[in-house]
């Protein structure tokens, strides 16, 4: 899968990094900082398919962002932490496609240092639950295999009751994952869409069955668990496949356990729309009309992305999930329900 | 015409022979279909001779042909590869902008110094497979005139080994052989044929009607995974032929049951719109909305000569309720 490794010379000795160099044992260089050679050059995003450089790096700047509205439950702070630059996935719709100058892989290494932040901005918010999410450009759970950080942010969370970790992911790399004692506030959220809207944009994923397996092996050992039924994308029989999802989730006694349920209707930034056109031109997001809308972003038009919206949160609250657990997200109408 | 572009003369002496090139300069070879560039190494030289050439010539293709050090110890001497992205390194260092040529290949850095350090080679490997020296600048000057451009690259040596020159220079007749065959059998490949254009008789289609037409039974054909003919077959062809409408009309019909076709609101949107705004049309109240559905917005117009047409519309206006609209803004109805 991977190319080659690149390593800041001052962390070669770290023992993350080490770590990592011995499971993986690729040909690496070194050098001063991650970005002499990260994005410097316009690396074209499907390289990521057969030439994929990993890098391992010190975040520098800032280790948290504030969340834009809208990307959590409402009226809580919400933050978001950078543990990684970019993904092993290949989602077809990903902003990530657009974002970044190149595919390559940087993993950070400084968690202490985000960990120090965290508790830092706790301190802003007394008295107040306040969301640190993981998983905004990087899967949070794919490579913790390798990386090892859980550990840190779990320990985190357990001395820190008011703070709320969410790992989104897409991944069933869950065997670090469940060697952790489950925690209230340690919510790993799964992005979830229908079977085969799944397997034709979702590439390299595990499969929409996978996913909902590894949700089921968190419940069981009572993990607090969520999900993101985001992008909602518009194929024929749409409500039929989102009904069977739901009837799935179900079956397995997801529905009910779900600590919230976001949705969401697909939605690009013109420039990511751009590279998706580009990179994956007969993909089926292009099979149904968008429009520049409010915000500029290419989306649906407003009637049918919200028929899609509510048609989806009322199979969900038929399904069991608690309407209270369901928000709605990146719209201008959005509200918690 | 096709520009081949290639740094050194010993590279190219094959070419020259199998193609029967005639001499122009120093740097210009021809034979009525080819035009062969000696660009020397370095990218600057080899984008002002390329742009040179581009200015004066009707060019279809932009060829950059040669040899190049492999960063890679599994690329085999001797061994041609497509180049699927070129980059660019000043000193070293990467810079932004990158070209692409084929869809599938290996990468090159065209590097502004010839690389003879095994250091200087190992910076560079993690960048790409093959360093050249000339062809992010050929690159360049086809981006700049919109001439398609292809690169592939014979691997000569092993980048920042010593004997690299010598190796060279005893192989050069062969390598320029394989270069030669290369070319030889690239020109030789078919172009593939452009989509078979629409052609339906009864139906009249503008330019921009056309390509609306095309990119919906594009995405038509994506939804339903179906080939476009089939989609053709099952359009009400017939029926709307039989209709007493001009054919530019018709074809705007057809393109109708393409858009309520791919879009499973439209129809019902339209429908839903025209009842809502009818009642009000007929007495001369032009509710204009949004065609997008993006803004709320309602603009309304209409005409009076008088002061009792204005009281008879304010009177009519306050049957207006924004309510159906917005239901139907807010899709609020039943879709199976």
């Amino acid at each position: 899968m991977w190319n080659k490794l690149f390593i800041e010379e001052h962390l070669k000795d770290h023992p993350r990094v080490k770590a990592i160099q011995d499971k993986l044992k690729l040909p690496t260089l070194f050098l001063e900082s991650y970005d002499e050679i990260w994005g410097k050059s316009k690396k074209p995003y499907l390289h990521k398919r057969d030439s994929l450089n990993l890098f391992l790096a010190q975040k520098k700047g800032q280790l948290l962002k504030l969340a834009p509205d809208a990307y959590g439950q409402a009226g809580e702070p919400h933050y978001y932490f950078i543990h990684a630059y970019n993904c092993i996935y290949e989602c077809q719709y990903c902003y990530l496609q657009g974002y970044f100058n190149t595919p390559d892989i940087v993993i950070f290494i400084n968690h202490e240092e985000i960990i120090q932040e965290m508790q830092r901005v706790l301190q802003e918010h007394p008295g107040k639950r306040v969301w640190f999410h993981a998983g905004e450009f990087s899967d949070s759970l794919a490579l913790t295999h390798l990386t090892g950080e859980l550990e840190l942010y779990h320990e985190f969370c357990q001395k820190n009751p008011q703070a709320v970790i969410e790992l989104r992911t897409k991944s069933v790399n869950i065997k670090e994952l469940i060697k952790l004692r489950p925690l209230d506030n340690f919510i790993i959220s799964f992005s979830l869409s229908p079977k085969k809207m799944s397997s034709q944009i979702d590439l390299k994923t595990p499969s929409t069955e996978a996913r909902l397996k590894a949700m089921v092996s968190l419940r069981e050992k009572d993990f607090k668990i969520a999900a993101h039924f985001d992008p909602i994308i518009y194929e024929n029989d749409f409500k039929k496949n989102y009904q069977s999802l739901l009837e799935d989730m179900q079956k397995l006694n997801l529905t009910m356990s779900l600590e919230y349920l976001s949705l969401g209707v697909v939605r690009f930034t013109k420039d990511v729309y751009r590279e998706v056109e580009r990179n994956y031109p007969d993909s089926p997001l292009h099979s149904t009309p968008m429009i520049k809308s409010f915000d500029n972003k290419v989306r649906y038009n407003h009637p049918m992305r919200m028929w899609m919206m509510n048609t989806v949160k009322e199979q969900a609250i038929q399904y069991g999930v608690r309407p209270h657990a369901l928000y709605l997200c990146m719209e201008e109408d959005a509200q918690t329900t | 015409m096709h520009l081949i572009t290639m740094a050194h003369l010993g590279e190219a002496q094959a070419l020259i022979d199998e193609f029967e090139l005639k001499r122009i300069s120093p740097h210009h070879f021809e034979n009525g279909q080819l035009i062969l560039l000696i660009t020397g190494e370095g990218p600057f030289e080899a984008a002002s001779l390329t742009s040179h050439i581009l200015g004066q010539k009707e060019i279809k293709k932009v060829i950059n042909l040669g040899i190049a050090g492999s960063l890679n110890k599994e690329l085999a001497i001797g061994e041609i590869y497509p180049i699927r992205s070129i980059y660019l390194a000043i000193d070293g260092k990467p810079q932004f902008k990158t070209f692409k040529s084929f869809e599938k290949g290996l990468d090159t850095i065209t590097s502004f110094e010839r690389i003879l350090r095994s250091e200087k080679a190992h910076a560079l490997s993690g960048l790409a497979d093959i360093v050249d020296r000339e062809a992010w600048g050929v690159a360049f000057s086809a981006k700049n005139f919109s001439v398609p451009f292809e690169c592939a690259k014979l691997i000569s040596d092993q980048a920042g080994e010593l004997g690299a020159c010598e190796l060279i220079r005893e192989e050069a007749y062969s390598f320029s052989q394989k270069l030669s065959h290369y070319l030889k059998n690239q020109l030789n490949e078919t172009t593939p044929a452009h989509q078979t254009k629409i052609d339906l008789p009864g139906f009249h289609f503008t330019f921009s009607m056309a390509h609306q037409f095309e990119d919906l039974l594009q995405k038509i054909s994506l939804r339903e995974n179906l080939r476009q003919e089939d989609i053709l077959k099952s359009l009400p062809l017939e029926e709307l032929r039989s209709l007493k409408l001009r054919p530019k009309e018709r074809a705007g019909k057809l393109i109708e049951c393409l858009e309520f076709k791919l879009d499973p609101l439209k129809e019902k949107l339209q429908a839903g719109l025209h009842k809502w705004k009818s009642p009000f049309e007929k007495q001369g109240l032009h509710l204009q909305t949004d065609p997008t559905w993006e803004s709320p917005a309602v603009k309304i117009s209409f005409e009076v000569q008088s002061n009792a047409e204005i009281k008879e519309k304010i009177d009519q206006l306050s049957q207006l309720d924004l309510w159906a609209f917005q239901q139907l803004r807010n899709g609020s109805f039943h879709v199976e």
